[in-house]
């Protein structure tokens, strides 16, 4: 009782504070796009204006974000391996400009590596099949990369 | 983002096995597993830029600090157990883990406490995690009346119920809630209150965030839907065009 009375003060309080709109928070919608290839998504990750999206049906898309406010399918890569994609992250690859590294977990136990040319073309690099260390891997992170 | 430089690592959190696991990623052709660490349960990881690995597990209702050395080893630092980082315990229960690169202090876990429960840790005092505050959706009422302008008024907890994906920027907590086709703001400067940033047809059914420096994209896996979603520009301020 006395943590809902703290809760709902706490609200009445902040009813003063600056709305989300005023403090910047808020969020302008865009427009949207609809593919099949982006069904099932499970796991995304954004590297400057690439949005790249792994998804349970077997795809790893990458879309352009073209400001103000599109968004543009680029190229996709299908691979069934890729249906018990988990999570993903990306990097830029040093040794080609505007190219990009992925790295995708599956829940089978297995993390792969993934390029993205300048041009949005994906291609598989390769991987490690560790299921008694990564089974169920639901979670992934690269150093000095957002979790 | 940074180039991954040679002796790059990757972490990846584990729930079959219960271990957080460094890879050496700086082949990528050939990933190579370094180490690893069982903790009780692991569900979800962050690992920004002061090097300490942050831990989220429903089951385990904790929230535990790794440190890792640049050959992939990894010890425990400290970590923090509360009912409201894991609600009913079990092993279908998530917990979702941010954290927002410009306020590392803090760490923000979405979980299925009380419905649906955003929690608020500190990580101020040398990386040791102490928890700070929480909002239930069980928790206070949205006001009667709300103006046409819903951006304008702070929400009641039950905004956050059902929310199904979790991104952290600009020192706030950004929380699609598919069920009413919206994304929620809580900033964390004055956590206790719950913003409605972004609202409409289009985001219904959105299970997954991807932060940019634009802002994110919510993608609905139903519908196979992606929006974009952008920050608000400052007055006077223009957008970066990408090539």
């Amino acid at each position: 009782m006395r943590h809902a009375l703290l809760q709902l003060l706490c609200v009445l309080l902040t009813a003063w504070l600056p709305s989300g709109q005023e403090v910047g928070l808020a969020l302008q919608v865009g427009e949207s796009v609809t593919h099949d290839a982006l069904a099932g998504a499970a796991a995304a990750a954004t590297l400057g204006g690439r949005v790249f999206i792994a998804t349970r049906t077997g795809t790893v898309s990458v879309l352009q974000v073209l400001l103000p406010s599109s968004l543009v399918v680029l190229g996709s890569l299908q691979d069934a391996s890729f249906a018990s994609a988990s999570a993903l992250a990306v990097a830029e690859d040093p040794e080609n400009s505007g190219a990009a590294r992925l790295f995708l977990t599956l829940t089978t136990g297995s993390l792969l590596s993934l390029h993205c040319a300048a041009d949005g073309q994906l291609s598989l690099l390769g991987g490690v099949d560790a299921p008694a260390m990564l089974a169920g891997a639901n979670s992934l992170a690269l150093r000095g990369a957002r979790g | 983002m940074l180039p991954l430089p040679a002796g790059s690592l990757a972490l990846v959190a584990a729930v079959a096995t219960g271990r957080v696991v460094s890879v050496d990623v700086s082949r990528p052709g050939q990933p190579v597993v370094l180490n690893s660490l069982r903790l009780t349960a692991v569900e979800s990881l962050s690992w920004p830029e002061d090097g300490l690995v942050r831990v989220a597990s429903a089951e385990a209702r904790r929230l535990t600090i790794l440190s890792v050395t640049s050959a992939g080893g990894l010890g425990k630092h400290g970590s923090v157990k509360d009912v409201r980082l894991g609600g009913d315990g079990s092993s279908t229960a998530r917990a979702l883990l941010c954290t927002d690169p410009s306020s590392l202090d803090a760490a923000l876990v979405l979980s299925d406490a009380g419905d649906t429960t955003l929690s608020l840790l500190s990580l101020a005092d040398r990386g040791v995690p102490i928890f700070t505050g929480s909002m239930s959706a069980t928790g206070p009422s949205a006001p009667d009346a709300l103006p046409d302008d819903v951006t304008a008024w702070p929400l009641g907890f039950g905004a956050l119920r059902g929310a199904a994906a979790l991104a952290c920027a600009n020192g706030s907590a950004y929380l699609a809630v598919p069920g009413t086709a919206s994304v929620q703001v809580v900033h964390v400067g004055s956590f206790g209150a719950v913003y409605t940033a972004a609202q409409g047809e289009a985001l219904s059914g959105v299970g997954v965030l991807a932060l940019g420096e634009w802002g994110m994209v919510g993608i609905a896996p139903g519908t196979g839907t992606a929006t974009l979603l952008l920050w608000q520009p400052a007055p006077g301020t223009r957008r970066k065009r990408f090539s």
